[in-house]
């Protein structure tokens, strides 16, 4: 695995959510930064725009769906990736319409992840 | 209409309202009716008739008409009129001497001339029978709807539990497989043997956890579909069409209300004059026409007529395409207060009642069901007014088509050239101008003007109008978990 120190934006409403992942990408050398509703993500996307962001979909007030659309009309450069325990094809559609790059269902080996940011990061 | 076996007792508890022209023909009659059993409300047609009737519940109202039906004429029809008495049966009496002829406006649906008791006593307790019976049925059909609606709401909260627990249950596998993940790849530092083995074992296991959730979540949601959730976000498809006879499918259908009609004394008639063969499914078309027909009846006052025209109609268009196709024409009429204008699209919503209606019983979903299962039948339904003044529901679909030797059907499996199709299509509707199209969309106008139908292929998982025109403009801007 390529150390890399790109900067992860990781949104999740449930603190424990993404912490495995938070833990390997920062032993890789990733940049992370962990916030825990959509509204917040908006807000640090718009003020850091970090390189690349995981986000979960449900979430109170701000969704996922909304939270990615969001950030995609901020910057549509910036690589989302959808990370969510919701499985339907119905969502996948609709996260993929909401500008997502890639929809990873939970649970998913984070090496796997990792995999999709680098090739995400490096344009593939 | 002597009954054998109706006894005085059958009028035990009966509550009955009776009208004469006078006292003293009013207390002998009481008696009799007393003597069977009977409470008794006395009248007197000009002095206090309607406001009796009108200020308390009774099972049947008896008018004593004697030899001078036109003494009655405007008390039957303020009684036809008015909200609190139109649905109450009542018993016109009589005298031998007095045509029919000369009740007919009275509009009554009992009328019993011979004045000896058999008689009266049978219609009597006749009518007070056929009301329990409604007032039991209606209570009935009260309990199961509660029952009903509260077994829905139990079921919707199950299943909305369940896709929580589930969506919950495999986040926290997520959490597992990736921890046990990056204890495998020594993020956590390096493991021997044994503990590589162990923590495979702990990454298989909350797989197979995560894969039983989800065969969990797979049955609660099957099980737990509800026709009116599946019809609220799909709407009913024509599932075994067959040819059908819409003449005769309406003739069942009258026949099928006529008891409905009767207590409401209604004029319900078929104006056909040969077969209309359409193909569709008849479960569903039939079902429309009973709505159409129970809304009628719900709405025409007593005495009044309804009317079911089914009949072929000419196509729109005198070239080929399209609209170049018959339909088959199913119009109920009625004589009651009519749709206003600015009401004749949205009473077809989901849910929609008109203000006026607030004291019918009713839900706002029977015209919508109606819509819906007259489109999957490749239909169209609008209201207008009818000659008479009330309400005139038309139905159209298309003819039976199969034995046409001319028939042709254009496919189309590219979104692109549908998407062309649907813009050309809704332009020749509106009668707006259609702008040119370039050398495939002349091509696809051209195969247009040659069929009589078109079959849109879907392709892809997500195929429909979203994958023809894009995501929906109307996107929620906020709620837990929608787009």
């Amino acid at each position: 695995m390529t150390k890399t120190s790109a900067r992860v934006l990781l949104v999740d409403d449930n603190p424990r959510g993404l912490e495995f992942l938070d833990v390997r990408l920062k032993s890789l050398g990733y940049q992370t930064q962990i916030v825990h509703s959509g509204e917040l993500a908006i807000d640090v996307f718009s003020r850091e725009r970090p390189d690349i962001v995981v986000l979960d979909v449900t979430m109170p007030e701000v969704n996922g769906y909304q939270a990615c659309r969001a950030m995609k009309r901020i910057d549509s450069n910036v690589p989302i990736v959808i990370l969510t325990a919701k499985s339907d094809p119905a969502d996948r559609f609709w996260g993929l319409q909401a500008g997502a790059d890639a929809f990873l269902n939970k649970p998913i080996d984070p090496a796997q992840v990792v995999e999709k940011l680098k090739a995400l990061l490096d344009g593939s | 209409m002597s009954a054998p076996e109706l006894r005085k007792g059958d009028l035990e508890g009966a509550v009955l309202a009776l009208v004469a022209r006078d006292e003293q023909a009013c207390e002998q009659r009481a008696a009799a009716l007393r003597g069977a059993g009977a409470t008794v409300h006395c009248a007197l047609v000009q002095v206090n008739g309607l406001a009796t009737l009108s200020a308390a519940s009774f099972d049947a109202a008896l008018i004593d008409v004697g030899e001078e039906p036109e003494t009655f004429v405007a008390f039957a029809r303020a009684l036809r009129e008015d909200g609190r008495t139109e649905s109450l049966p009542v018993v016109a009496l009589l005298s031998p001497d007095v045509t029919i002829e000369r009740c007919a406006p009275l509009g009554l649906v009992y009328v019993v001339c011979d004045g000896s008791g058999d008689a009266l006593l049978a219609a009597l307790c006749r009518v007070v029978r056929e009301r329990r019976n409604e007032v039991r049925a209606a209570a009935f059909g009260r309990t199961q709807e509660e029952r009903l609606r509260a077994a829905i709401e139990r079921l919707t909260v199950m299943r909305k539990e369940a896709q929580s627990v589930t969506h919950d249950a495999k986040a926290l596998c997520a959490i597992v497989v990736g921890f046990a993940a990056n204890l495998r790849d020594g993020i956590a530092g390096p493991l021997d043997v044994m503990q590589r083995e162990h923590v495979a074992r702990i990454l298989e296991a909350a797989h197979d956890t995560s894969a039983l959730v989800d065969r969990f979540g797979t049955v609660v949601r099957v099980q737990t579909e509800l026709p009116s959730e599946t019809s609220a976000s799909a709407p009913p498809r024509a599932h075994r069409r067959t040819r059908v006879d819409l003449v005769e499918l309406c003739r069942t259908t009258i026949q099928l209300l006529s008891g409905q009609t009767a207590v409401k004394a209604l004029d319900m008639t078929l104006d056909a004059s040969a077969p209309v063969p359409v193909w569709c499914d008849a479960m569903q078309i039939k079902q429309v026409v009973t709505n159409l027909l129970v809304n009628a009846i719900k709405f025409t006052p007593r005495g009044g007529r309804v009317t079911v025209a089914v009949r072929v109609v000419a196509p729109a268009s005198a070239t080929p395409g399209p609209g170049a196709r018959q339909s088959a024409e199913i119009a109920v009429l009625d004589s009651g207060p009519g749709v206003p204008e600015a009401d004749r699209q949205r009473i077809f919503e989901r849910g929609v009642r008109l203000a006026r209606d607030k004291d019918v019983p009713g839900t706002g979903i029977g015209l919508s069901v109606v819509r819906e299962m007259v489109t999957a039948n490749a239909g169209s339904i609008s209201v207008q007014e009818a000659p008479a003044g009330g309400a005139a529901f038309v139905v159209r679909l298309p003819t039976d088509m199969r034995t046409r030797r001319d028939a042709s059907i254009l496919l189309v499996d590219d979104p692109g050239a549908a998407r062309r199709i649907a813009i050309e299509l809704q332009s020749r509707r509106d009668r707006t101008s259609v702008r040119p199209l370039d050398g495939d969309g002349a091509c696809l106008s051209s195969a247009l003007e040659q069929c009589n139908a078109v079959v849109v292929v879907p392709r892809g998982p997500h195929a429909g109008l979203e994958e023809l025109f894009g995501p929906r403009p109307e996107t929620p801007s906020s709620g837990k978990d929608h787009p």
